[in-house]
């Protein structure tokens, strides 16, 4: 009996071991040779989204709105949205070609359909292959993710106005976190589910 | 004697602050105006930035008119605000602001977005130079 | 002349017992991080696949009731251990009881689609884990995710319905059931001749 007991347990932590080892897992950073991104673990990759960090798009594209995370938008959309910064969603919102480059170099990095994000896989999967869209609020993911949002706490709220306006919910947004856990809707509070 | 002295060199620190920022702006302003001078334009005339300022042209987008004052407001000591996302728009008066105006790519960058968006055209070294002698002005 | 003497005999051997236990603290680890941490979820829902692993080999191979031969449910079982609950009549099983068999079938069936749909979305979100490559469409995951969710709203139900059952039979059994899945033991009575 005592053999069992010890066989047992053994069993049970060798199994308990393997699969977690299995979390280890994987094929890896799709492009070869990213120094910034080789060897990205479990722990990094669970990361939803990063933050905007280039200055040059902090500075720029948050003056009027928040810095949306390059992640959220496929690459074809950065390039198109930056080809037409003279109609930016009805405004004129034009750089010089040195700080456009660069921004645009920025976006198109760190899209979702080139950056390791938990979220980017899903997003870039929810876009249809030809679709290009511009407005990270009209893309499958997104509408899914903010379904049950009834419309008085969004388009009807004074503070809120509009899903674009990520920051006035989203209290983790300027790191880059959407968690549900730090959802406070301003003027109904936390989002219980 | 020690506290007159004490008080004078404080006075003569601060005059020279206060006159070093006035300058500083004024120095961003002036090489823009330099420049816009070598491109062609005549002298500049506060007024006439005034007028234009109020200006109403035909917006290509929304079909209606605009002016440079319908976000900005004509008073210039005034805080404005954006038409369609009630962003609020500092005042555009140097007085008012004195920390304005300090990065000439800065100031080219707007001239070049709101000059295209409200008038559907880039705003003449001549039109900007006078603009800018508004924006002092008042 | 017949008496009854009292013996207590080990019913459930130490790694099974373990693995109760750890699945349950898994369990209710990965309920809380959902909204908090994802990774711990992610861990603790890994552990359980582990744990599941290995109920799975020691049905075949452990200790006596913990094989799965010993509590194949079966309707005539099932329906007496009915008859005898709304009876509240007692009973003496030593290992599962038949309708608690049930209960642990549907345990695993829907930890295990738990445990699978959850591999199915690391894998098609963070390309890892024992799934790692998996491609589907967006709608698709969309239908993986919701199973994972589904699946963990009907586990609560049963793990409620289990507490239940424990508790029932416990006071049924006149046994202290929750304490035998600690210490492993049950006391039994069995005529000795004298």
């Amino acid at each position: 009996m005592k053999q069992k007991r010890l066989w047992g347990t053994v069993l049970l932590f060798g199994c308990v071991t393997l699969s977690m080892a299995t979390l280890a897992w994987s094929d890896g950073w799709e492009r070869e040779g990213d120094e910034e991104h080789e060897g990205r673990g479990f722990m990094q990759q669970t990361a939803g989204v990063s933050p905007a960090i280039n200055k040059a798009y902090k500075n720029e594209c948050s003056a009027c709105h928040f810095a949306y995370p390059a992640g959220f938008l496929p690459k074809r959309s950065w390039i198109k949205m930056m080809a037409t910064l003279d109609d930016h969603f009805g405004e004129n919102a034009e750089l010089d070609n040195e700080t456009t480059n660069e921004i645009t170099s920025y976006l198109t990095t760190h899209a979702a359909d080139q950056a390791p994000n938990r979220f980017s896989r899903s997003i870039t999967r929810s876009i249809a292959d030809k679709a290009v869209p511009l407005r990270i609020t009209e893309t499958n993911y997104f509408l899914r993710k903010h379904r049950e949002i009834p419309k008085r706490m969004v388009e009807g709220n004074i503070k809120v106005r509009s899903f674009s306006n990520c920051i006035s919910c989203h209290t983790g947004a300027e790191r880059g976190s959407f968690d549900e856990d730090g959802v406070n809707i301003p003027g109904y509070g936390r989002w219980e589910d | 004697m020690k506290p007159l002295m004490v008080l004078s060199s404080f006075f003569i620190l601060a005059s020279l602050t206060i006159s070093q920022t006035a300058l500083a702006t004024n120095s961003s302003i002036a090489m823009l105006l330099e420049k816009y001078q070598s491109e062609g334009a005549n002298q500049f005339d506060a007024n006439k930035g005034k007028s234009k300022w109020q200006e109403q042209h035909i917006q290509k987008k929304t079909g209606k008119p605009v002016s440079c004052a319908t976000c900005h407001t004509t008073d210039l000591r005034k805080t404005g605000s954006h038409i369609r996302t009630g962003k609020l728009i500092e005042a555009m008066s140097l007085k008012t602001n004195p920390k304005r105006f300090q990065d000439t790519k800065k100031i080219e960058k707007w001239f070049k977005r709101n000059c295209k968006w409200t008038w559907g055209r880039e705003c003449t070294a001549q039109e900007k130079g006078d603009f800018l002698l508004f924006f002092q002005s008042q | 002349m017949d008496s009854l003497n009292e013996k207590d005999i080990e019913v459930w051997g130490l790694s099974l017992r373990l693995f109760h236990w750890l699945l349950a603290i898994a369990f209710f680890v990965s309920w809380w991080a959902v909204g908090h941490d994802i990774r711990l979820h992610i861990l603790a829902g890994a552990c359980i696949a582990g744990l599941l692993l290995y109920r799975l080999i020691w049905g075949f191979l452990g200790e006596k009731h913990a094989k799965f031969f010993s509590f194949t449910p079966s309707f005539i079982n099932i329906k007496q251990h009915f008859l005898d609950l709304i009876k509240l009549k007692t009973r003496h099983d030593i290992g599962h009881t038949p309708i608690g068999s049930i209960m642990i079938y549907a345990l695993f069936m829907s930890l295990f689609i738990l445990v699978i749909s959850g591999f199915s979305l690391i894998a098609l979100q963070m390309n890892i884990g024992p799934l790692y490559g998996l491609q589907t469409t967006y709608s698709t995951e969309v239908f993986i995710q919701s199973t994972h969710h589904w699946c963990f709203e009907a586990l609560q139900v049963l793990v409620f319905i289990h507490l239940l059952g424990v508790a029932v039979e416990s006071i049924l059994q006149r046994t202290n059931l929750i304490k035998s899945m600690f210490t492993g033991k049950k006391t039994i009575k069995e005529n000795i001749n004298i």
